[in-house]
């Protein structure tokens, strides 16, 4: 097998990425079982991902087994290893995946799905959990998207609904004990498990929520990959959830309660990361890092122990003291993104963004007064209850930042506003998973309002292509079936659909043809309140009747206050252990 | 102050795929792992002293290549040694490492390498077709390029090609190459020749670099000219 890889990687554009042998993988001789963790998409992408990362590590350092890995192979090799019958291998043994006990594949968004189709295919293990023999692996998921399952549901033996690290340790004892017993018996038992979802034995499941960070399972020797990747940095989670409450946001309802890391850990955890990676660059990752309770103190002490460090912070929030506290992080100083998500305070006020024109007005001018001479603003378009009135404060907002920047900004000739507009996708467990997606139709219209309306100069307008959005919302609200639609669709040749230049609607038309609709009628399908939702057998933990009540809040344009500043909003997840844990 | 050193390393097996900036990334993040801090070029936007010899081509193993780099601190010579070697990615190895005492980088000064290839097939003409290259004046090859191709006559950097013989077959075919101002030639072109003139594909089962040969720095560095074109008076060296 070995020299039949070599001879591929001969002829295929970057054959770094399936070389293995990074710094900080594993190599593990004496194992319990071999497991085989994926990011289905190509190496570059997948390295980057901390979700893999930290079930590698929680495996490979506090359990028997051993976790390789093994991302999706790009077309061109593909395409070798299907013409020379050198089936998908993992990047540490170079051994068929086929081969391995388990193989666990991380759902992170809907537009990778069908790469986990051509890994499976590549693998040679059959696509669907029911043709599995007892010689296949044991395929499981994992990951924020399996908040709705049904979607890939037929395509996964089991998925881990919730915190991974909570259920990978009893996980992985369980089938130590069980290896050798019948597949199906296997996973009656998983079916047993704390946030173990077995399409075979459909139960009601409930989120396994950790009720700490544990520094222990802090990847402290990360792979390092050996090429190129998207984040060539090491990233540590500082905080788990948010409770800003944006009503739009699957993370942010998904992911609750908040649980800081210690700062104390942090510290110490990159400080480790960096010595142990040799990365320039640390990032401190979570949903909304400027609330994270210590975060200047934080700053502060990482730039007092490594001078030559660089911190990004992600996800910033629209908050002039937020955009003060990147003069701590020595960050370079070009471009800085900023996301009101929507134009007008209306709007604002509907989707629970609490960000006044204000606060967006002085971020926008601390931000040009700290150096920088572009500005990033995010905006959706085909939010619930949107106005042509919003459109145009969308451009509002783009005109005063350019206003703002030409006065504040050091030279002003070179102030540039990108404007990036996506169209809003409604996802599952949010408030408003009710609502259907805005029809094509309609959503052209508001791009083409946006790009008639919006002055050129010194402002680019970047309109997100309909269509990918329009498939993931098909999907993301999902059925048992719409497993069918992708399987078609990929039969029809969809693959690296979040790839610009790879994703081809007309195989997406193909499959959701195949189970009789249209991309359009599954993205824009709305639910009454009371029908019954795909994936009402996941409990998220946060009561149904708080969904409902945000959505009844949206329609009148009511905000609900932050819990962590403002009085409980009664979500119900919060219970027993389970509980907000901030580090001050 | 900076302190500079000059290592040199092996890049083979699966390493062979890692490609030259993504080498130089590895090199950098192995020196820091182990310990030790760069020196920073000067400029907006500082960047770690170090730099290799010469780019390797994706696919090619080196047996000897030549990283040069600065750091801060002196760095004790066995402790860098230990540390850096333990550090270095799967398929790169150190050799060796030491202070470098030269005022140029060592890319500036390359003067020749040395190939061999390795072979999985050789055709029946192999040894004819070495025995013709080494005769001919000039072999020209055109050279594929975007902005339009380019005619190269490569004996101008491989003036003759050897055979390694084994209990009936040519092995492999080793070769030194010249690095000239003008440029140098790529080992598949010299196969890509060997072929031409046998007639028949040659089937190689490795490249490998051999050997990086740096020119000796001439003392005291002569006065140059500057960048415009023009020899420019500096003041006195202090």
């Amino acid at each position: 097998m070995e020299t039949g890889i070599e001879s591929l990687l001969e002829r295929v554009e970057k054959p770094a990425r399936y070389i293995g042998g990074e710094t900080g993988s594993v190599v593990k001789e004496d194992h319990s079982l071999r497991v085989v963790l994926s990011y289905p998409d190509v190496y570059e992408i997948g390295t980057a991902n901390q979700a893999v990362q930290i079930i590698y590590s929680l495996i490979n350092n506090h359990t028997g087994a051993w976790a390789e890995r093994a991302y999706c192979p790009w077309p061109d090799m593909s395409e070798l290893m299907r013409a020379e019958g050198v089936p998908l291998f993992s990047l540490e043994s170079w051994k068929p995946v086929r081969e391995a006990d388990f193989w666990g594949i991380t759902l992170q968004h809907e537009l990778t799905y069908t790469n986990i189709l051509e890994m499976l295919d590549l693998a040679g293990v059959p696509l669907r959990s029911e043709d599995r023999g007892e010689d296949d692996p044991v395929v499981f998921a994992g990951g924020p998207c399996a908040s709705n399952p049904h979607p890939v549901a037929a395509f996964f033996d089991f998925i881990i609904v919730g915190d991974g690290e909570q259920v990978m340790p009893g996980l992985i004892s369980l089938c130590e004990l069980e290896k050798g017993t019948p597949r199906k018996q296997m996973l009656e038992k998983l079916a047993e498990m704390d946030g173990v979802f077995v399409p075979a034995f459909p139960r009601q499941v409930t989120r396994a929520v950790a009720e700490e960070l544990d520094y222990e399972l802090i990847p402290a020797r990360p792979i390092v990959p050996s090429m190129h990747s998207v984040h060539d940095r090491a990233a540590l989670e500082i905080m788990r959830g948010c409770t800003r409450g944006c009503r739009f946001c699957m993370a942010g309802n998904w992911y609750r309660p908040v649980r800081e890391r210690p700062m104390e850990e942090v510290c110490r955890a990159v400080n480790s990361m960096i010595a142990g990676t040799g990365y320039e660059e640390a990032s401190l990752s979570s949903l909304s890092t400027t609330d994270y309770s210590a975060i200047q103190e934080t700053l502060a002490g990482l730039a007092q122990s490594n001078p030559n460090l660089t911190i990004s912070l992600p996800s910033l929030r629209v908050d002039p003291a937020a955009i003060k506290l990147l003069g701590l992080t020595s960050q370079r100083k070009g471009s800085i993104t900023l996301a009101p998500e929507a134009g007008s305070q209306r709007l604002r006020d509907v989707i629970n963004k609490q960000v006044t024109g204000e606060d967006i007005q002085e971020a926008i001018t601390e931000a040009f007064r700290g150096g920088r001479t572009t500005v990033k603003l995010y905006f959706m378009i085909g939010l619930p209850t949107e106005t042509e009135a919003d459109l145009q404060g969308i451009i509002d907002i783009a005109t005063a930042a350019r206003r703002i920047g030409r006065s504040e900004a050091a030279s002003p000739g070179r102030v540039q506003i990108n404007v990036s507009v996506a169209s809003f996708v409604p996802k599952a467990h949010t408030p408003f998973q009710w609502f259907g997606m805005n029809g094509r139709e309609e959503l052209e219209k508001k791009q083409e309002y946006l790009r008639r309306n919006m002055p050129r100069k010194q402002i680019k307008l970047s309109v997100h292509d309909l269509m990918p959005g329009m498939v993931e919302s098909a999907i993301a609200r999902g059925r048992d079936v719409t497993a069918d639609a992708i399987e078609a669709a990929w039969r029809a040749g969809a693959r690296f659909d979040a790839w610009t230049e790879k994703f081809d609607f007309s195989a997406w038309e193909k499959g959701f043809a195949a189970v009789g609709s249209t991309v359009e009628q599954e993205a824009t399908r709305p639910f009454t309140l009371d029908a019954e939702l795909p994936w009402d057998d996941i409990d998220s933990r946060v009561e149904k009747d708080f969904l409902i009540d945000e959505k009844k809040k949206a329609d009148r344009a009511q905000i609900t206050l932050d819990c962590r500043w403002g009085d409980c909003s009664d979500c119900g997840v919060c219970e027993g252990g389970i509980r907000m844990t901030t580090c001050k | 102050m900076n302190f500079n050193y000059q290592m040199r390393f092996s890049k083979t097996g699966r390493a062979r795929f890692i490609a030259h900036l993504d080498t130089l990334s590895c090199l950098m993040r192995a020196i820091r792992r182990a310990g030790f801090e760069f020196a920073l070029t000067q400029g907006m936007r500082p960047k770690p002293v170090l730099s290799l010899a010469m780019p390797l081509g994706v696919g090619v193993e080196g047996e000897d290549e030549i990283c040069d780099f600065s750091l801060q601190q002196r760095a004790p010579l066995t402790e860098l040694a230990k540390k850096l070697g333990s550090e270095l990615p799967e398929g790169m190895e150190l050799k060796s490492v030491g202070p470098s005492f030269d005022r140029t980088k060592s890319a500036s000064r390359v003067q020749s390498v040395s190939y061999r290839i390795e072979l999985a097939g050789a055709p029946a003409g192999l040894s004819e077709a070495a025995g013709r290259y080494n005769g001919e004046s000039a072999i020209v090859l055109l050279r594929k390029r975007p902005k339009g191709d380019k005619e190269v006559d490569i004996k101008k950097y491989v003036r003759q090609v050897e055979l390694s013989e084994g209990d009936a077959d040519p092995q492999g075919i080793t070769f030194d190459m010249a690095v000239t101002s003008e440029g140098t030639g790529r080992p598949d072109e010299i196969i890509g020749a060997l072929s031409g003139i046998c007639g028949e594909d040659i089937r190689i089962s490795r490249i490998v670099r051999t050997s990086i040969v740096i020119k000796e720095e001439a003392t005291p560095v002569p006065a140059r000219p500057g960048h415009n074109g023009r020899a420019t008076y500096r003041g006195k060296r202090r």
